[in-house]
């Protein structure tokens, strides 16, 4: 599904991703971890073309990510959710559904089933600007869960949100997975990373230190808390 | 394979043409455009009882109705203008601040229609302006001096193309230096072209060509630098004053628009040009 290839990332002298090289399957839902300034975000960005590369190449379903074709079925929330000010949460809701390039029937629809998944029903005919943060994360992950995405690329999905609204996130994307769908997860919070996710890929200082099965990393009587700190201390 | 690329050109002007109605609903909700046109209102109606008044000069009497239509048809062109470079200068650094960029970026779509939505949104939204204004100008005319002026909305599409120019440079430059400073530069480049225009204007008079050769300002030999500079510079005075020309009883010549309408038409390629290279460096966070 994803192939990263010897990709590399400069800015000036500073290399923020070096080398990196590592494959996501169909299905899978792969943990990006690494601590602050690994390259994670970086990597990211770089998968939806928002960046160029100094180096190497990344693919999606075979095509390159300068291919705008590759974005076809991807649902995104960005480390930094936002919404302009102007829209309603409907509004924006509306308009990523119009190009997500399956079509226009049934937008309404899907927006409508949408707001019920976030739990905004009621508010989604309100202006952005009067949104609580947690609020915003909410329509902006329903934006990513819009037109039944294949590969779903979440920088942080829970940061902004209550502990109810961390685990109606987590019942939701584990609810996902039984329709085959690809999940990138980028997060800090390694314990819901270890329930939700098959994979884990550790960088740090803009290289890949490992990329394997949580449940071949984490040895007896440890957590993935412990695996991330050894492999980060150790590097 | 035809039927594909036909499909999927549909697709691509399907998805520009939603970008720049998107573009021109935001504009016209932001606090800044409602003010212009509060203002423009105001200044209908300020001028509404200039039609009646009867203007004098040297003791020759002259049309109330053609100096009324050709100073209002100036003041709205040139204040659309300012609309549409205060519009293009920020729409970069909002729509990276507010997410919108990143939203719209992250779906199947390619930078160049992207780039084209936004330029298509904020020039035709500001040519509708400056049609809307100078329609209702012509109705002002009609209604205070029963004078019908059918050259007036077709000067106004004439100089939309000046309205082009000025969205293209001004985003092309935004992307390089800070927004006020491209606005500022383009405000510039207008000035100096209205300037110039007057200036080529009145050095075409035979009272002043013979001034000039017996004062021998054209002994020198060569190109000067600022004659060479003023055959480069955007038209965009010339283009408007040519324009202008369509309206009321003046004689209109259309060797004199093909000059400047060559010259603008051309800045706004290599701007356009400028534009998608600069937008496909940006990094969009």
């Amino acid at each position: 599904m994803i192939e990263f290839r010897g990709v590399t990332k400069c800015y000036g002298t500073l290399t923020a991703v070096e080398n990196v090289a590592f494959s996501i399957a169909r299905g899978e839902y792969c943990a990006l971890l690494g601590p602050n300034g690994a390259g994670k975000t970086t990597l990211v960005r770089m998968l939806l073309h928002f960046t160029a590369m100094s180096a190497g190449a990344i693919t999606i379903d075979g095509l390159p990510v300068s291919d705008p074709h590759s974005r076809l079925a991807i649902g995104y929330l960005s480390e930094q959710p936002r919404i302009p000010a102007q829209l309603t949460g409907w509004e924006y809701l509306k308009r990523c559904a119009q190009l997500g390039g399956t079509g226009s029937s049934g937008i309404a629809d899907d927006c409508a089933r949408i707001v019920q998944v976030i739990g905004m029903q009621g508010r989604e005919h309100e202006k952005a600007r009067t949104y609580s943060k947690g609020m915003v994360q909410r329509f902006c992950l329903g934006a990513a869960l819009l037109r039944d995405p294949r590969l779903l690329i979440l920088d942080e999905p829970t940061s902004g949100l209550d502990p109810i609204g961390i685990r109606e996130v987590r019942v939701l994307l584990e609810s996902l997975k039984s329709r085959g769908m690809t999940l990138l997860l980028n997060s800090h919070f390694l314990s819901e990373v270890e329930r939700i996710c098959d994979t884990a890929a550790i960088l740090n200082r803009g290289s890949l230190l490992v990329k394997d099965p949580i449940a071949a990393i984490v040895k007896e009587n440890e957590t993935l808390e412990d695996v991330f700190v050894r492999v980060v201390s150790g590097s | 394979m035809m039927a594909g690329t036909t499909d999927s050109m549909k697709k691509t002007c399907a998805t520009i043409a939603t970008l720049a109605w998107w573009t021109i609903i935001d504009e016209f909700r932001q606090r800044s455009v409602v003010i212009f046109f509060a203002a423009c209102a105001a200044f209908m109606f300020v001028m509404r009882g200039c039609y009646q008044a009867s203007y004098v000069v040297n003791g020759e009497a002259l049309d109330a109705a053609t100096i009324v239509s050709h100073a209002t048809f100036h003041v709205v062109a040139a204040g659309v203008m300012m609309l549409a470079a205060l519009m293009a200068m920020r729409i970069f650094k909002r729509e990276r601040d507010d997410g919108t960029q990143a939203y719209l970026l992250s779906r199947p779509i390619a930078r160049w229609h992207y780039l084209a939505g936004k330029i298509a949104g904020l020039w035709l939204g500001s040519t509708a302006s400056m049609l809307a204004l100078h329609g209702v100008l012509c109705l002002m005319a009609f209604l205070n001096a029963h004078v019908v002026s059918p050259g007036y909305l077709t000067a106004s599409l004439l100089c939309s193309v000046n309205l082009l120019l000025v969205v293209l440079a001004v985003m092309a430059l935004s992307l390089w230096i800070p927004d006020f400073l491209a606005f500022l530069a383009i405000l510039g480049v207008g000035v100096v072209s209205f300037i110039g225009h007057g200036v080529e204007a009145v050095a075409q008079n035979p009272m002043v060509q013979s001034a000039m050769q017996q004062s021998g300002a054209q002994g020198a030999h060569g190109l000067p630098w600022w004659k060479a500079a003023w055959i480069l510079w955007p038209k965009l005075g010339g283009l408007e004053v040519a324009a202008s020309s369509l309206i009321g009883s003046e004689s209109f010549s259309a060797g004199a628009l093909v000059n400047p309408l060559v010259n603008v038409v051309v800045f706004c390629c290599v701007l356009g040009a400028l534009c998608y290279i600069g937008f496909s460096r940006e990094e969009i966070v």
